[in-house]
């Protein structure tokens, strides 16, 4: 998993069969505490807010948020959001 | 998933046959997820008639394989959606 806060929304009409409905979200990337530059666009399905801190789940891992496996192998998605932080010690 | 712009269409008459079902289009990320990669272009197999010039969100790895009906398809990235808007905060 990665870890980083939601910067934005990505707006989508025409998606894969058994993706629509499903809100997208840019989550950058941090590592060791810095931003990388990176994005990584996630399939959201816990309502993130921009500016929120997230992780992000990929692989299987991502396809069995969106619909528990094991039979989701046909879920085009390779990552979702799987936590919204609240904070940390 | 990757977000990116089609900025053009790999035409191939001699192809794997069971890929005849896709169009392949040259995607430019915006941004590269984990492991960063210092590609300008990736290949993605589209089945939703994205055009020149539109964003578009790939999907990469299994879930992609599995677009195109097998998982034993020699394909790696797939489109997943066509963007309509991104909002950035």
């Amino acid at each position: 998993m990665i870890r980083g806060p939601v910067i934005g929304e990505v707006w989508t009409t025409r998606k894969a069969p058994g993706l629509s409905g499903r809100k997208l979200v840019l989550v950058a990337v941090r590592a060791d505490s810095q931003l990388t530059g990176r994005v990584v666009v996630a399939i959201d399905t816990l309502d993130a807010r921009t500016g929120e801190e997230v992780t992000v789940s990929f692989g299987s891992g991502a396809r069995n948020v969106i619909a528990p496996g094991p039979d989701n192998r046909e879920v085009l998605a390779d990552a979702a959001v799987s936590v919204l932080v609240d904070g940390e010690e | 998933m990757i977000l990116g712009r089609v900025v053009g269409f790999v035409w191939a008459t001699r192809k794997d046959e069971r890929l005849h079902a896709g169009k392949l289009l040259v995607v430019e990320p915006h941004g590269w997820y984990d492991p960063p990669q210092e590609l300008g272009h990736l290949v993605a197999v589209d089945t939703l008639d994205a055009g020149l010039g539109d964003d578009v969100v790939v999907c990469m790895g299994a879930p992609a394989r599995w677009r195109l009906g097998s998982v034993n398809l020699p394909v790696e990235a797939a489109v997943m959606a066509v963007v309509d808007r991104v909002e950035w905060a």
